[in-house]
């Protein structure tokens, strides 16, 4: 299985300043210090190990989307958010190759940041593809002919060709999806969120996004750290410093990378995949606190280690 | 979980006597809001002493930030000390380092207490 992160970015996608790019090339020839490379390869391979990764690359903007991929031979994706649009060029080329034109959509919840990809999504345009959302909300299908509603967008809901299949999950309910045995957990975050576990040949991976951990209700930590429990990959939101979050942040729905770090711990996950990152901040500032959060695992390791990724969009793990 | 607890010139003192995690965090918490209480009664200042504390998990960490909206309410300070390398880098990567008065040692901190 490989996951792929189309969009990371939480609540607002974010682009770029020119500012930031050149700040970046200036961090790259100082760090060239006047060498000369006989080729494109040899810079390539000066970009790739010599450089980190804030002036050699970035977080990126798109929100939420991310994909599991070679679970079958549909798509399954967790989320529309901007990232969508681009997953969805890619996939035509994909289903260009033979790639079965059915996708698998399962949704957090229905934020507009996690929507906004879908209008753009353009296989929604092919009377070949069939498209199945599936989530824990009962209000999918209307949250998405609203945001086509003519007074947001200029092409309406109906006028796409695709099949259209809406499931509501149950939490505690096992649903059998594209090759994986899915699960779903209800979230604390403003008109609940959904987390899901998906287990896949053996290998199991848990998307937890816009969810806030309450820490001193321990029921319902113990039943996140159930749900996380031995995973190959936790995804989820570390969009706060702790201190923010169980302060004047607190009840905005989202969590932090230290609790993250202490829910895999204590549920023996191996790989934790930073998400949701906060749109205010820029690429040092998000390397900063990947760079702290390693640190944190470090001192709070007890077994065995947890690897601390930070996700960015065009990330792909394979497990 | 193991505490001290200590009244001097007016200042309560206290000192949890190990690490703080989920096994311990309720106790924790009850322990340290009667402090506040207690601080609000006597002085008005509060050091919380973490010298015998090697680490503090997310669920310690949260029931101090209670502890200090109940000073917030109360007009209590709390002051810390006796921080480690490892719980410093805790209170910086967490962010509490912010939140809170952080003093070398408890005679520095007790000192402060005397300028409020």
């Amino acid at each position: 299985m490989l996951v792929r992160f189309w969009g990371t970015r939480g609540s607002l996608p974010t682009a770029m300043r020119s500012s930031e790019v050149r700040d970046k090339l200036i961090g790259a020839l100082k760090a060239s210090n006047g060498r000369h490379f006989q080729s494109d390869a040899a810079i390539g391979n000066f970009v790739d190990t010599e450089l980190d990764f804030p002036i050699r690359a970035t977080y990126g903007g798109a929100s939420s989307c991310v994909e599991l991929d070679g679970t079958s031979d549909e798509y399954l994706v967790c989320d529309m958010g901007s990232g969508l649009r681009e997953f969805g060029l890619d996939a035509i080329q994909r289903s260009r190759q033979g790639r079965k034109k059915t996708y698998n959509i399962f949704m957090s919840h229905l934020h507009w940041d996690h929507i906004m990809g879908f209008p753009f999504f353009v296989p929604a345009f092919d009377p070949d593809v069939t498209i199945r959302i599936f989530g824990g909300h009962d209000t999918i299908e209307q949250a998405l002919r609203r945001q086509q509603d003519r007074i947001s967008f200029p092409v309406p809901f109906d006028f796409l060709q695709a099949r259209f299949e809406f499931t509501i999950l149950i939490p505690g309910e096992v649903t059998e999806v594209a090759g994986c045995r899915v699960e779903l957990l209800r979230q604390h975050h403003d008109n609940d969120s959904y987390g899901y576990r998906f287990s896949c040949n053996g290998q199991s991976v848990v998307y937890s996004t816009d969810s806030e951990h309450k820490l001193e209700d321990p029921l319902s930590i113990q039943r996140v750290v159930d749900f996380f429990h031995n995973a190959d990959l936790v995804i989820m939101d570390t969009m706060y410093s702790l201190a923010d979050a169980v302060s004047m942040k607190a009840d905005w729905g989202h969590s932090s990378n230290v609790v993250a770090v202490d829910l895999c711990h204590r549920a023996k996950a191996r790989r934790l995949a930073m998400f949701h990152h906060e749109p205010v901040f820029d690429d040092n500032t998000i390397r900063k606190l990947h760079l702290d959060t390693i640190r944190y695992e470090e001192l709070m390791r007890k077994e065995s280690a947890l690897e601390v990724l930070c996700a960015y969009d065009g990330l792909e793990v394979p497990l | 979980m193991k505490w001290t607890k200590d009244l001097r010139q007016g200042t309560v003192i206290v000192s949890p006597g190990e690490p703080v995690d989920h096994e311990n965090a309720e106790d924790f918490e009850s322990r340290l809001i009667p402090s506040v209480e207690e601080a609000s009664r006597s002085g008005g200042c509060l050091i919380i002493d973490f010298r015998n504390v090697d680490y503090m998990t997310s669920v310690g960490l949260r029931a101090l930030m209670m502890a200090a909206k109940e000073a917030d309410l109360a007009a209590v300070k709390i002051l810390v000390t006796g921080l480690n390398e490892t719980m410093r880098e805790i209170f910086h990567i967490s962010g509490f380092e912010k939140l809170f008065v952080i003093h070398e040692s408890l005679e520095s901190a007790l000192a402060a207490t005397s300028t409020t």
